[in-house]
């Protein structure tokens, strides 16, 4: 009961959190009239979020567990011919509980590069659109369960990207992203498993053990949709190195049925800084 | 307001994720698998059917043997009761019985004992693994098979360090890495459950054979049981693992359960003597912290029900109550991390079963 407090208690700090954000928007469109600049051509993004995570995995039971973490994030965004290129990457952790209060952790480390030109566009808005790949691997560690192995849902996948960008101010952009697998690999662990204890003292574990036994994949198999809001503060290059931020929600789902359903949900309230080169 | 319908989105993607029944309320009738086992009806054995379905509504509750997988219960050689509580392949697949291992090895060993080939159980075990040994402190030469058979090497290594040690470091040499271990107790002297003791059997069986545990128990255990499908891993230089690592089909288990039952026999073969049945399953030491149990060479003893049983941890138990020729078999969930919280203790599963084994005992 304390856990299911804290968590709604997050949940309301983290949406205090978007409305600062967004007031921030606000205030910045009132002081930012100045003449409109181009973009720095090249910006390197470093972040940092706080998230709530829930996972389901049946391979060990049924029940969903749920809880807050920490992310970090980079990036790189440049364009890229008639294009925008977006690479980034980004590792987390959130500890886990499910109704009965069993503790459990996942960890995930992303990394992804999308590339989108513009199909429309309008007064202050244009949208983008491109191919984007993507390597994800999540281990759920699901301890109070099974304390000997972690689970995991590692996969590597093609789709398409959206990008929506509207101008609040000058500086100011509301920013929205969103992409989802069409096709790709997947690895998953076997429904049983037979040994005792697994080697997780290799650290190289917990980035070859979510490609092995992969198999090939279609929409209908593994579910990867992101989506993101984000309230951006561009970088600008005429004064030397620009600075940037960017204020956003990051939302992902992750699912397979292979060999027994696997569901990963996960938002992230994030902040970053933004450098222009 | 637009600002906000991320997160509506979110909390809406959130309501896609629920939690799922993991118990299911599924047949308990056996069915004829033509596996070795006689099906018969607990009324037709002497067993109260309400007093299944009453243990069978409690395996169901969610928050009661939460990691249970299977219930059986054999009777007269019969199997009479038999339910899977996540799903039914998992009567024909092999599960980890984790401990439970360790009265399988106590069972070759009595097999090795009862054909001539397994010393005294007076031995020390230097004796039988002398390379191994030089230059030892001389008091764990004096560690002899009777104190591995009951948790009293003194050998100072706990379970959790001994997984990770023996099975991912791998020593070069596993026998004399155990050994090298530093002694809580001169050995002989204290009961201190380890994992490190009945490796020790194991290797000497090795030892002595020339080869592994587990080729023996195929020989001389599962064949004259018909249990055909089972998996027993193994350490890094091909070792069977003596205290954890075997794998059998819930029935499997049973029909061990129902040899023990029936002194060492199935199906009118003498699998072990009964002479080692005896000698096993007696109480040898006071297990600590268990005032309700005995322990006998890697069986624990029930004294209030005149039985013994396996116990492996998350909950994997064969509980015999030979007078009765009474087996009771819960497989559950091997990896468990709160023993409390799934089941996983010997005398929850004890009282759980009281109104089928009290019922007969005097």
């Amino acid at each position: 009961m304390y856990l299911r407090v804290t968590m709604r208690s997050w949940m309301k700090e983290s949406f205090a959190l978007l409305v600062a954000i967004t007031c921030t928007s606000a205030a910045a469109k009132a002081s930012d009239q100045g003449v409109a600049r181009p973009e720095a051509g090249h910006t390197l993004i470093l972040g940092a979020g706080l998230r709530g995570d829930a996972v389901r995995e049946d391979l060990i039971v049924p029940l969903t567990f749920s809880g807050p973490g920490l992310r970090l994030l980079l990036a790189y965004r440049g364009r890229l011919g008639p294009g925008l290129l977006a690479v980034s990457g980004d590792v987390g952790m959130s500890m886990l509980w499910n109704r009965y209060g069993h503790p459990g952790a996942t960890l995930d480390h992303n990394v992804d590069a999308a590339w989108t030109g513009r199909v429309l566009r309008g007064m202050s808005w244009h949208l983008e659109m491109g191919p984007q790949i993507a390597l994800d691997s999540r281990f759920n560690y699901l301890f109070s369960w099974d304390d000997a192995h972690g689970y995991w849902l590692g996969s590597q996948w093609l789709g398409p990207a959206f990008r929506w960008e509207g101008r609040l101010t000058d500086r100011w952009r509301l920013e929205s992203r969103a992409s989802f697998a069409v096709l790709g690999f997947e690895g998953r662990p076997p429904v049983y498993r037979y040994h005792k204890q697994e080697t997780r003292a290799d650290p190289t574990y917990f980035f070859t053990q979510p490609n092995s036994s992969e198999k090939f994949v279609t929409l209908t198999d593994l579910q990867v949709v992101r989506l993101d809001v984000a309230v951006r503060r561009a970088a600008y290059t005429n004064t030397g190195v620009g600075r940037g931020w960017s204020f956003g929600l990051d939302a992902r789902l992750a699912r397979t049925g292979f060999p027994a359903t696997n569901i990963n949900l996960g938002a992230c309230l994030y902040a970053a800084r933004a450098w222009g080169l | 307001m637009k600002k906000i319908a991320p997160l509506a989105l979110v909390a809406a993607l959130c309501g896609c994720l629920f939690d799922k029944d993991f118990k299911h309320d599924g047949p308990t009738t056996p069915e004829q698998l033509g596996d070795g086992w006689e099906i018969a009806t607990p009324q037709s054995v002497g067993l109260n059917p309400q007093s299944l379905a009453a243990i069978h509504k409690v395996l169901l509750d969610p928050e009661r043997f939460v990691g249970a997988l299977a219930f059986l219960v054999a009777k007269d050689g019969r199997l009479v009761f038999e339910t899977y509580l996540e799903k039914l392949a998992d009567r024909d697949h092999v599960h980890h019985l984790q401990s439970t291992t360790k009265s399988f090895t106590s069972l070759v060993l009595g097999i090795a004992r009862d054909q001539g080939w397994f010393p005294g159980l007076d031995t020390p075990v230097c004796n039988i693994v002398p390379e191994h040994c030089q230059g030892l402190d001389p008091r764990k030469l004096s560690i002899t098979i009777d104190d591995l058979l009951t948790m009293r090497s003194g050998l100072d290594i706990e379970n959790d360090s001994f997984s990770v040690e023996m099975w991912i470091d791998n020593p070069s040499d596993p026998i004399r890495y155990l050994l090298d271990k530093p002694l809580y107790a001169d050995p002989g002297a204290e009961f201190r459950y380890r994992d490190a003791d009945p490796q020790l059997v194991s290797y000497a069986l090795q030892q002595l054979s020339g080869r592994t545990e587990e080729s023996l128990a195929a020989e001389y255990l599962f064949a004259p049981l018909g249990i055909v499908d089972w998996y027993w891993d193994n350490g890094g230089h091909g070792e069977t693992m003596g205290a954890h690592g075997l794998h059998l089909r819930p029935r499997d288990l049973a029909k061990m359960g129902q040899m023990m039952a029936d002194g060492g026999t199935w199906n009118g073969t003498q699998v072990i003597s009964a002479d080692w049945h005896d000698l096993s399953t007696t109480w040898k030491v006071d297990p600590a912290g268990h005032p309700r149990l005995g322990y006998g060479y890697y069986w624990w003893t029930v004294p209030e029900a005149n039985g013994y049983s396996t116990w492996g941890h998350g909950g994997q138990y064969a509980f015999v109550v030979p007078a009765q020729r009474l087996v009771m078999v819960l497989v559950s969930m091997p990896d468990t991390n709160d023993d409390s919280l799934h089941g996983g203790v010997l005398e929850e599963f004890v009282d759980l079963t009281r109104p089928l084994w009290e019922a007969g005992t005097p």
